[in-house]
Order: C-alpha cells, then structure tokens, then sequence
C-alpha cells in the first residue's frame, strides 16, 4: 500500500521505544528494583517489538525477538527473575535488536554470525523441553499454505458441513454462500433433514451444503480455510463429494481434522491424486437412464400421494420429501461422473481455423479458453456443428481479409477467441473475432431485399445484427465454399434452441463480432411442461413456455387482418395456432381449450392451443432417432409419470414449418 | 461497508489497520486492550472484531472468550491477527470460538477478502 512508508516510520518509532523500555526493565532487573512485574513487562516490550516486525516481514527481527520473548516468557511463567549472565545474554539481545532495527530501516547489513551466536546462546537458557508453547519460530519458517500455485482447472464441489460451533463462532451460511457468489460459486445443492421441533437444537446444524464453483474459482482453499476449525469441509475434488453425505455433523470432530489450515503445525499435504477407475461408457449411461427412470417412478409416487387423503407435513410427506432431496443429488452426481472438458470438443478447432485460413487466406491466430469446463457427455456430442458454423462464419464474414485489416490499421493477423464458462444451469460458449462486426447497411439492404423487413420498419442497430440469425439469411457477396449457401447463423440457432439453449450475438462495427451459445449442463434431463391433445400427451420445453392462458369465453381468441385467429394478451396480438393441427392430428378444438404462449424464436411469440394443461415436470430424455428414426419438428420422447410416452416438442421447427428445409443441413 | 474493531496494543499496527480497513470503505473503532475492546464492542455493535492475540490488561483469547459471554459477542466474526503458529494456541482459540487467524506477516488483501467472506 502506499502509504507502507508511513507506517513503518511509525513502527520504527515505537519499537526503539519499547527497547529503551526493555533495556531500562533489564537494568532495574540487575539493580534489583525490579519485581514480577518488572519481567512481564520486559516480555510485553519484546512481544510487541516481535509482533510489529512481524507484521512488516521483517524476519531477522522476528527471529531474535522471538528468542528473547521466549526466555522472559520462561522466566515469567517460572516466576523468577533472570540472573546475572542471562541478564546480560538479553541487553546483548535488546542491543542486537536496535541494531537490527537500524539495519532494516535503512537496509544495512545484519551481523549473522554474530546474531546466529546470540540466538543459540538465548535458546542454551530455555527449559530444557524445547516443544514448549512457542516452539516454531513463526516467520523464519512460516508454514504457509500450499498456495493455488497450479489452480485446478475443473469445476470444483465442496461440502460444507457445519459443526456445533459454526455459528457461536461468527460465521453464516448465507453469507458464505453470498460471498462464495466473488468466488465462481455457479450452485448449491443442500443435503440434510431438519429434525422436528421439539428436538431442534439452533446451535447444531443438521444439513450440510455442497458449492460447485466453476474452473476459474480464484483461490478457493483460502476461500475455504476459516471455515475448516468449525465446520467439515469435504472437497475441493469432485471425487470426494460424491461420498454420502452425512446424516447430521458429527459433534466435535474437528480436533481429530488436523486438516485446520495454514499456519498448523500440522499442515496438510498436497492432497494426494484421486484414484480413478475405467468404466465403459455404456455402464454410466445405463446408471444415468436408471437414476432418471427412478426420478420419474418417483414423480409418480409424489403424485399419487397428492390424491391420497394423507395430510401435508405427515412422516410419509417428509420421507418422500427427504427421498426426493437425495434422488435430485444422487443425479447430480451420476451426472457428474459423466461429465466431460468442452476441450473435447474444441480440439478439432485449431485444425479447422489452420485449414480455413490457407483456404480463404487470412491469417488468424485461435485463442482458447475454459476448455476445462465440464458439461455433460450428451452436450459435447451436440457443441461440434454449431461451434464448426460459428468458426467458420467467423473466419469468412468476421474478419477482414489482411490487406483490409491493414487499412483499418489493425494487426493483419485476426484474432479469434473461444471460450467457455459455467453460468448457472448452463454452460455458455463464446466465440469472438476482432473483425469489421456486421455491416449493419449491408444486412438491413439484404432484409429489405428478402422481405424480412419492409419500407419503414426501423430496427434497432440489436435488431439489425440479430437478423443474421434469420433463416435463409446470408450476406456474403458471393456464395462461398466455406460458409456454403444460404446456411447462416439461423442453422446454429435452431439447433442450439432445439436443446434447450439460447444464442445471442453482439457486434461493434469495426471492432468484432462476439457470438454467445449458452447450453443446459445436461441434454439427458430437461424442464418441461406437459400437455394434452386428444389422447396423446406431448412435452413443451420450458425455457420456451412464457405462461398459460385459459381460453374461455372471456379470453376469446379474435381474428388477425389475415384472418388467422389471434389471442389478445397484455396489449400485444399473438398468433393462435392450434397444436393439433400443426402437428396434423385429427378432431377440433374443444371449447375449454388452454393456450399456452410460447417464444418460439423466429416466429416471435405464438399462443399454442392445447386440450389441458397437465403441469411442469422435469422429464427424462430419450431419443427418438436411436429409438425409431428422425422426426422433424421432434426433439425426442420421454416417459411420463403415468408410463405413457410423450414427445418432446421442437416449437420453433414444428411452427416454422417454411425454414424447415435448410435446418436439414447442419447434420 | 462494514463496522469494524481493530484491536492491538501497537499503535502502528492499529494505525496501518485503520488505515487498510478505512481506504476499503469500511467503519473503523479501534481499542488498545482485550479490556477496552469489551467496552468498544457494547458500545459500537461492530459486525467484525480483529485482535491482536497478546495485549496487556486483557489478552486476545480472553477477550473473544468474554465477546461471546455478551449478547453482542455471540456469533460475532472475531479474527485474531498473529504471528504465532502453535498448535496449542490455535486449539485455545477454536475453544473459545475464535472465527479464525490472520497470520502476520500482515497481508492487507488476505485481511480484506476475510472481511469482506465474514461480515
């Protein structure tokens, strides 16, 4: 800090005077006016001197002045004062330490023989038991913690399991959550039972805590350290977390942890490389189908037992409670096993980028990182076409070619940048370049010229650079063999939006052009809602239900200029569209229909007719192409509570049956 | 912004502790004893309390182990800075519910992102 001057002119200041004042003891010592008193302050005055150095870094010091403390702290807690040749071993320290006060403060040299000398000669005076209180020498050999020197690049669980102490102790689990947020925090997963009332001790905590933080989590064992004297921490290793989790903290186990952090004596070792087992990935995705198929069996009883007249809040509601709590973590950690680095599906874009740039000939240097981000298997498989389209629409449209760049003097090496990171629930990839960004005049004339806008729409410079994610859109000059034709960004969208995610895009004329896909951790579940049409039940994804309406009388769907019917909700007009229909299924809408308001990208929002809503569920994936074969407007099946199968609904291919054509082509 | 007592019998360690603490944003009581520090703490309701291990009058162990005999004291994140190391001495402090340790040499980063973790 820069006022560190200041303060060691003080300390300076105040240590000379607390070794006037402990030469002036010594002295009233020898003359024999001094008394107990007399020696415990002596041993304040180099305690101090010790502490201040300490403070500063000052080791010599620390060093010699922790020697003395030490004979006057003997010396005190014997109750006796020092005799003649002690008392003259510590004037020759208290003189020592003058000198080596100088010496730091003015950078002189440090007599070590003779310090080294005086050390021993101190140490000879000490009790013979050297393991006493003040044994280690602190700042000579400062057993300091193994410090985050290689930072584990994986996503990292932890489970806190707080003691009897925690909170009498001054810590808080909100605010440990809160402040884990600064530390790559990305979820938090509770395990425990809270026992009934009258046993309810608010001292003990019974649930433990288990924090993911993702890879870039900036020294995280330091995060963790004044945690460990009053609470079990297990982790961070995704290994160790995926042991059972106690039932309740055991009382007082700390003491048998010498775990405590830096500065023990006892200081942890490097912790030792996790054993690891082969297993056949078939194994694993047996397990995960398994754990899913219990969730649903599950999801069943929960609602089996909503229609029975046991009574909220009964042993048989808390048991299925606490069950359901453990099955959503036993997934988290089967998940977990099968959790793979986007690395691998980044490996192949270096190549990509090297063969590309000989091709279109521009020189780009690929950057990556985050590519020890860990996502699901399901979704590695899925990153390698979109990320494919996103590099290569960024080495033909994002950068310029070199004798471009070196007019707009940029380096002509382009720069492209690809990145993941863990954002909540999703995984989010980025891939940016530094080239011209979007031609905004250059898009809108082409909207303009296809249709897409008409004569005075006036889209918002966002809008303008969004329209490339439009299906069928593409603005390069001539159609090249790389990017191919007509296949844009909308490719890459539909198929992100397919499973679940979202794409965004930010471009800065000039300056580059930042494409985002963000991707659910894992493609094997997903948040869906539920519907019926006839007999048959169908499965909307979530992410893209913005709410549901009641079509009766009083919300009567209109009409829309061209005659479609329409539904009015908070001002704005929606396309109705009947569900049965789009998907060509026989029978009319039944009068107390529900209408559920969909994003459905491209076609904006659209209010789906449907027979019933049945409710939200988290559903297990199948697929459909392995299982029978490709169904556009599809994007798998999954199993119903009730053992029926229902069909995942692909909303934006499914409503926008005109751009189905070029989605074909990605796969 | 969060009120803090900083308590040390070395007037430059409170000094620079003030000033670290204060240049953070944050409110700063300081106290030259375990003794005072009682007072300070009735008085002043700090959300953080960092002491200096020993002091005259009071030491830094008695005192957290009156701090947490006060309503005011209890659950009170209390960080002992010192630059002792035994082990004795850290399982004193967990008996008297000390939260933790700043250990000397004095990094005013590490004493920052403890404050800002604890309070």
């Amino acid at each position: 800090m820069d006022d560190e001057d200041d303060f060691r002119t003080l300390f300076f200041a105040e240590a000379r005077e607390l070794l006037d004042g402990f030469q002036g003891q010594l002295a009233a010592l020898e003359s024999g006016d001094g008394d107990g008193d007399t020696v415990h302050a002596a041993f304040r005055a180099v305690h101090s001197v010790k502490g201040g150095a300490a403070a500063f870094g000052f080791d010599v010091l620390v060093g010699l002045a922790h020697e003395a403390e030490s004979v006057m702290d003997a010396l005190r807690g014997a109750g006796r004062a020092p005799d003649a040749a002690l008392l003259s071993h510590l004037m020759r320290a208290g003189d020592m330490l003058t000198r080596l006060l100088d010496a730091a403060e003015t950078g002189g040299n440090v007599p070590a023989a003779e310090l080294e000398d005086l050390c021993n000669t101190l140490r000879a005076e000490l009790p013979t038991d050297p393991a006493g209180a003040f044994e280690d020498a602190p700042g000579m050999a400062e057993p300091d913690m193994p410090d985050a020197a290689d930072p584990d690049p994986e996503p990292r669980r932890v489970r806190i399991s707080p003691g009897p102490d925690f909170f009498e102790a001054g810590h808080d689990m909100l605010l440990l959550i809160r402040a884990a947020r600064n530390h790559g925090l990305c979820a938090v997963a509770v395990a425990g039972d809270l026992p009934p009332p009258d046993r309810f001790d608010p001292a003990e905590c019974p649930l433990s805590w288990t924090l993911t933080f993702d890879d870039s989590a900036p020294e995280l064992d330091r995060f963790l350290e004044i945690y460990a004297d009053t609470a079990e921490i297990a982790g961070p290793d995704p290994a160790a977390a995926a042991a059972p989790a106690p039932a309740a903290a055991p009382a007082a186990a700390p003491s048998a942890a010498p775990a405590a952090g830096p500065g023990a004596a006892a200081v942890p070792g490097p912790p030792a490389p996790a054993a690891s087992l082969r297993v056949e990935t078939v194994r694993i995705d047996r397990l995960v189908n398994l754990v899913g198929e219990v969730l649903i069996a599950q999801s069943v009883m929960a609602q089996r037992m909503a229609e029975t007249e046991v009574r909220p809040g009964s042993d048989l509601h808390r048991a299925l409670d606490a069950m359901s709590r453990q099955l959503r973590e036993m997934q988290a950690q089967v998940m977990a096993i099968r959790a793979q680095p986007v690395a691998v599906a980044f490996r192949r874009m270096p190549a990509l980028v090297r063969d590309l740039s000989a091709k279109l000939d521009k020189k780009v240097r690929l950057s990556m990182d985050g590519e020890h981000t860990e996502v699901d298997a399901t979704v590695i498989a899925e990153l390698a076409d979109p990320l494919t389209h996103m590099i290569r629409n960024a080495m033909d449209h994002g950068l310029e070619p070199p004798e471009a760049r070196r007019a707009a003097g940029k380096p002509e090496q382009g720069r492209i940048r690809l990145s993941a990171k863990h954002r909540g629930d999703h995984v989010r990839i980025t891939v940016e370049d530094d080239g011209g960004g979007i031609d905004r005049d250059r898009v809108l004339a082409r909207a303009l010229e296809h249709g897409i806008l008409v004569p005075g729409d006036r889209p918002s410079p966002e809008d303008i650079d969004n329209l490339i994610f439009h299906p069928g859109f593409t603005t390069a000059e001539t159609v090249s063999a790389v990017s191919g034709r007509g296949v844009g960004m909308d490719v890459v969208r539909r198929r992100i939006v397919s499973l679940g995610g979202r794409c965004s895009l930010a471009s800065t004329p000039g300056l580059g052009t930042r494409v985002t896909i963000a991707l659910p951790l894992t493609l094997a579940v997903m948040d869906g809602m539920t519907v019926r049409v006839g007999a048959q039940k169908y499965v909307l994804p979530l992410s893209s239900v913005v709410e549901a309406v009641g079509l009766d009388a009083a919300a009567r769907p209109g009409r829309l200029p061209d005659g479609a019917p329409m539904l009015e909700r908070r001002g704005a007009y929606l396309r109705l569209v009947s569900l049965r229909r789009a998907l060509g299924l026989p029978g009319a809408d039944p009068d107390a229909a529900v209408a559920v308001v969909i994003d459905a990208e491209d076609a904006g929002r659209i209010a789906l007719a449907v027979d019933e809503l049945i409710g939200q569920r988290q559903v297990v994936l199948k697929s459909l192409e392995t299982n029978y074969r490709k169904v556009p407007g599809v994007s798998g099946a999954t199993i119903l509570g009730d053992g029926q199968v229902a069909l995942i609904l692909d909303l934006p291919r499914l409503l926008a049956p005109a751009a189905r054509a070029p989605a074909e082509a990605l796969t | 912004m969060s009120r803090i007592l900083a308590v040390d019998d070395t007037l430059a360690l409170r000094a620079m502790l003030t000033e670290c603490l204060t240049r953070a944003g944050h409110l700063v009581t300081t106290a030259g004893d375990g003794a005072e520090a009682l007072e300070r703490l009735r008085a002043d309701r700090p959300d953080l309390v960092i002491t200096d291990l020993n002091m005259p009058r009071m030491d830094g162990l008695d005192f957290i182990a009156a701090a947490r005999q006060e309503p005011v004291g209890r659950g009170l994140p209390i960080l002992l800075l010192t630059s002792e190391t035994a082990p004795e001495l850290r399982r004193r402090a967990r008996a008297v519910k000390a939260t933790g340790w700043l250990q000397k040499p004095f990094e005013p980063k590490r004493m920052l992102s403890l404050v800002a973790q604890l309070a």
